[in-house]
């Protein structure tokens, strides 16, 4: 096949990819994006799958037999077992705006420059040998199908077809082509929809050549996959398609969690599915899609490696080209053109990604910063440094390819396509740890990433790259065998005298170790900065802050009215900010319209509603930051809704204080009024007592004199003033007695002595204790009590009392001569009822409840009473309420009053209870 | 010499507004002198406890003043409204109407501007001493009092030449 109809294929197919860019750009421009949909998206992601798949596989296949799967097998392990691990890192380059891997890195641990730049230039050299890679698949693929003969097919020629090398010109050519895809336009948040499109399509491009091949060769030249793998395992190759046990499969773990790494933390992976993601809920349908394409993809592997093997009867054959040469070898031309179409596809797709998605690193995170830096040059007063970063990434762009191409003349020659991608992966791994460890841990520090970073990829660059340098010759090769300066320990595949593993498993092995032992280590040893602890607490909870991707944009902007109502809205409800701007401008008879800059007034209107909201300081800062156009950026944001939220609960906490203090407050005024009450009742109490001993003392005092004065007073009155005397003396001493019992009954000091007790004698005892006073009163009392009346369990003297007390009542309010009492007893179930009946004037409704208090004297007893005590009746009250019983007195409608007690019976379960 | 008027006349003078007349004649008064100057005097006694009437009865009459007795405040008023008393010896704790309340209403009878009242407490506080001098008790006595002061006190009181509770 002549060199001119592949370059022109090629051309065509980059000029077909450029266009379809720039139709999709042109759709999007016009607001109707075609890449608006999951299978694009997810498309976009099997940029995985490079030239390594495309033919890396193959020859890795021919050789190593399954090993190639386990590459595949990691990504679809994060993407249908780990999602979430996508969900979060899209979450957060929305929320951040995130644009690079890098920038993730970086913004994660404080928005430290100093990570940035060494994410970037681990990024850079370690996909310098993936570039490498893709350069020398396309180079070789370009050689072969051009050649085209017999011996080609087996070595492809080396020598140049033009002037200069074509893996040069390819460089330039891809250079250039990246250049104008990736740079055209310059902000780099906004979606590349072109790219991602063209992306896509070059997925579908590459897919569909590899299923012509694969097809052609199972079915064109076999009968099917089963006459494939019986004629390849009468042909001794069944080793490549079974597994056995004498293989060592230690490297598939080791490539399995190499490869779920590097769908993570490879550059491009990272760009493609995080950075230009247009929407989170692609990612559902990405996780099934995604591992169904890598499954179709390596569906023919292995027969193709087999057909390879079968048709190339000699081990030296370049497995990596068996999808050109394999075509050719059967005499289809136009096939092997579709194959290198789809290797072209496959390389481009890597390259143009990769360039775009590292240049923008070199530019915003390793030479702005140093660009800043240089005070000299005064960047940061200029303008317009849109010309000036087009330029950075371009020339990056140029740069990096050409790195792959040193790369490719230093190392390639020497190696496989797999070995060199894999190299790539060790690199890109080593992101790994800050990157899962960033959103999961909240501790994680900058110096800790720091640390992880620089020794992991120093291991790296030690144990697989350096010795790609010497396997090529540019490095003595005594430095893989003997180690540096003959140093054995320090042996790049044998460190530390580790020689058990392959080169991989061993890199592997002493990278993470060193990379997450010293990000844990100096982690958990060094003291995290403010904005660390911020960006630490936004990026791991950031589902927690926010609702969705949006958010991220409110704070962002210059005082135009919708930033304000925006603003104000998020503080106060959307429709309310909207009803108030509206009055706002109805009130002034003003029209605002959206894109308006607001005017001072407004801007005035907008600090005091905040005000309103969130307080005036805070309100303060959070327009004042909107009016100078300044970025407020979230974690600011929170950082103030914080210490507002802090504010907020601190005075939550001063109202429940000031709550209990109230609460507080009317306990102790309550205690206040109780006592109050106490104290009075003890006044009352203290002049009623005063008042009961002074009385019968006047008497006393006032007849004594009397009677010393006056020895001539008759006989008569002599007699009459001593019985005076002696009345009120026994009056004196009763009531002493009686104050003395109640205060002991009071106070819990009485001295009962119970027993069981006859009532019907009891009441005998009483009344014959009365008998005086009821014949000085000339009333009836009757006494009635039923028979075989049960015993009661009670102080036998204190019961008299209370008898004697009721009745000698009821004698004082009942007239002289008329009057008439019933004592009567009742049988209760648990208790004697005594009741004491008289027919006198009854006690007034209102004193009914009252007339058990102490000193609570009715002023209204008949005239020549006997003058109680007012302590008779408290005193019934305390003895019964001691008994367990109750008092009580009611007004018959007949006229005259009944007072009731009940005092347990002995053989009641109480009584029993109590007695035991 | 008694000093008598009809059962109407304090009630007419109240009704008609009239200023009344003095009802103990200060010179007369002036020239009264001992125990049987006295029996020109009456004493309202408002006690319901009957021992201490008793006493009160025995030592007033000893000293020739006419004795009238009220066992509760209602009774009081209604003597007083009867027949205006030299003086009135006033419990406090008494039924129906209190001590205060009794000799408020004396305070506010115009027929009894010369009344003299002297209250008498078992309670012994100085916040009713200070209520009933207030109310225009002339003397407050703390029971139980001394006879032979209690007996001094109403004969200054009495034969006193200007009414005392209008100084106050």
């Amino acid at each position: 096949m002549s060199g001119g109809i592949v370059l022109t294929v090629s051309f065509l197919y980059l000029g077909l990819l450029f266009a379809i860019a720039q139709f999709v750009d042109s759709r999007a421009e016009k607001g109707r994006p075609l890449t608006r949909n999951p299978y694009i998206y997810t498309l976009s992601i099997a940029v995985f799958c490079t030239s390594w798949t495309f033919y890396g596989s193959v020859g890795l296949a021919a050789t190593q037999g399954l090993d190639f799967l386990p590459i595949y097998l990691g990504p679809t392990l994060v993407f249908v077992l780990w999602s979430i691990i996508w969900v979060k890192i899209v979450r957060i380059c929305k929320v951040h705006r995130i644009t690079s891997i890098a920038d993730f890195i970086a913004s994660r641990y404080g928005k430290q420059a100093k990570l940035g730049g060494l994410v970037t230039i681990i990024a850079v050299v370690g996909t310098t040998p993936y570039i490498s890679l893709q350069l020398k698949s396309i180079a070789t693929s370009f050689r072969i199908l051009v050649s085209s003969s017999e011996t080609a097919l087996l070595h492809a020629p080396s020598e140049p077809i033009f002037f200069i090398d074509t893996t040069l010109i390819v460089a330039i050519a891809l250079a250039l082509f990246a250049i104008l895809f990736g740079t055209r336009h310059i902000d780099a948040s906004e979606h590349h929809e072109g790219l991602v499109a063209a992306i896509a399509f070059e997925s579908v491009v590459k897919l569909v050549s590899f299923l012509a091949v694969g097809f052609f060769v199972t079915y064109g030249l076999f009968n099917g996959f089963s006459d494939l793998f019986s004629t390849a395992a009468n042909r001794g190759l069944s080793e490549l398609f079974t597994v056995s046990s004498d293989h060592d499969y230690s490297i598939w773990m080791t490539m399995t969690v190499l490869s779920m790494a590097a769908i993570i933390c490879l550059p491009r992976q990272f760009y493609i599915t995080a950075v230009e993601n247009p929407d989170e809920s692609f990612l559902r349908k990405a996780t099934w899609l995604f591992p169904l394409y890598l499954l179709v993809i390596n569906i023919f592997v292995l027969p193709i490696a087999l057909a390879g093997r079968l048709s190339f009867d000699r081990a030296s054959a370049d497995a990596d080209m068996f999808m050109l040469t394999v075509p050719l070898f059967h005499d289809q031309a136009f096939l092997a053109l579709i194959a290198f179409v789809g290797g072209l596809s496959a390389a481009t797709s890597m390259v143009i990604v990769a360039a775009i998605a590292l240049s923008t690193m070199v530019c915003n995170d390793l030479i702005m910063p140093l660009l800043l830096r240089w005070k000299g040059l005064n960047i940061n007063k200029n303008d317009d440094l849109t010309g000036l970063l087009l330029t950075i990434r371009r020339v990056s762009i140029l740069l990096i390819l050409i790195l792959g191409y040193v790369y490719y003349l230093i190392a390639s020659e020497s190696y496989s396509l797999v070995t060199i991608g894999l190299v790539s992966f060790a690199a890109a791994a080593q992101f790994a740890p800050a990157i899962i460890g960033g959103i999961f841990w909240k501790g994680a520090s900058y110096r800790g990433a720091l640390a992880g970073l620089a020794l992991g990829f120093l291991v790296w660059l030690y144990t697989l790259l350096l010795p790609s340098f010497a396997q090529s010759g540019w490095l003595p090769l005594s430095f893989i065998t003997d180690g540096p300066y003959g140093i054995a320990m320090l042996k790049p595949y044998a460190l530390f005298g580790m020689d058990g593993f392959d080169r991989l498993t061993h890199a592997m092995f002493w990278s993470m170790l060193l990379n997450i032992g010293a990000y844990w280590v100096v982690s958990l040893l060094t003291q995290q900065t403010a904005i660390e602890r911020i960006q630490g607490t936004l990026f791991v909870d950031v589902f927690g802050h926010t609702d969705d991707e949006r958010d991220s944009r409110y704070w962002r902007g210059s005082a135009t009215v919708a930033d304000l109502q925006q603003l104000v809205g998020r503080f106060v409800g959307v429709q309310r900010a909207a009803q108030a701007f509206s009055d706002f401008a109805a009130d002034r008879d003003i029209n605002l319209r959206k894109s308006q800059t607001a005017d001072a007034a407004l801007l005035d209107f907008a600090e005091k509603m905040l005000a309103g909201a969130i307080g005036s300081a805070t309100a303060r800062v959070m327009v004042g930051s909107v009016v100078k156009g300044e970025i407020v950026g979230l974690e600011e944001v929170y950082r103030i809704l914080d210490e507002t939220s802090q504010v907020i609960e601190y005075s939550h906490r001063l109202e429940q204080k000031s709550a209990e203090l109230e609460r507080a407050t009317a306990q102790l005024r309550n205690a206040n009024e109780r006592l109050q009450e106490l104290d009075s009742l003890k006044d009352h109490f203290l002049s009623m007592v005063s008042h009961e001993l002074r009385t019968p003392l006047t008497s006393l005092r006032a007849f004594g004199e009397i009677l010393v004065d006056n020895p001539e007073v008759s006989p008569e009155e002599r007699t009459q003033f001593l019985n005076v005397i002696i009345k009120e003396s026994s009056r004196l001493t009763r009531l002493i007695d009686q104050l003395l019992d109640l205060a002991r009954m009071e106070a819990g000091q009485m001295d009962w002595s119970l027993d069981t007790v006859d009532m019907e004698a009891t009441l005998r005892e009483a009344m014959a204790s009365l008998a005086g006073l009821i014949k000085e009163n000339d009333v009836i009392v009757d006494v009635q009590t039923p028979d075989d009346l049960p015993k009661v369990r009670a102080d036998r003297d204190q019961l008299i009392q209370v008898i004697i007390n009721l009745v000698s009542n009821a004698i004082k309010f009942c007239d002289k001569s008329q009057g008439r009492i019933n004592v009567s007893v009742s049988v209760a179930e648990t208790m004697l009822e005594v009741s004491v009946a008289d027919n006198g004037k009854g006690i007034p409704e209102n004193m009914l409840t009252r007339i058990f208090e102490k000193f609570h004297q009715s002023l209204d007893r008949g005239e020549d009473k006997p003058q109680g005590s007012g302590l008779g009746l408290a005193i019934c009250r305390e003895i019964v309420t001691f008994h367990g019983g109750q008092v009580g007195a009611v007004n018959k409608p007949e006229g005259g009053a009944v007072f009731t007690f009940t005092i347990p019976r002995a053989d009641s379960l109480d009584v029993r209870l109590s007695a035991e | 010499m008694t000093f008598r008027k009809p059962k109407s006349w304090a009630t007419n003078i109240k009704e008609h507004g009239a200023k009344p007349e003095p009802i103990v004649d200060p010179q007369h008064l002036r020239r009264s002198e001992g125990a049987n100057a006295n029996m020109s005097h009456t004493v309202l006694v408002v006690e319901d406890e009957p021992n201490i009437v008793l006493s009160l009865q025995f030592i007033l009459r000893q000293a020739g003043f006419t004795v009238r007795v009220a066992r509760d405040g209602d009774q009081a008023l209604r003597a007083i409204d009867d027949y205006v008393p030299n003086l009135v010896i006033l419990d406090i704790m008494l039924p129906k109407q209190d001590g205060f309340a009794v000799c408020e209403a004396i305070r506010a009878n115009a027929a009894c501007r010369n009344v003299k009242i002297i209250m008498l407490s078992a309670k012994s506080r100085e916040a009713d001493k200070e209520r009933a001098l207030a109310l225009g008790a002339d003397e407050f006595v703390t029971k139980p009092f001394s006879t032979r002061a209690l007996g001094k006190m109403v004969k200054d009181i009495v034969t006193i030449k200007k009414p005392v509770h209008q100084a106050k």
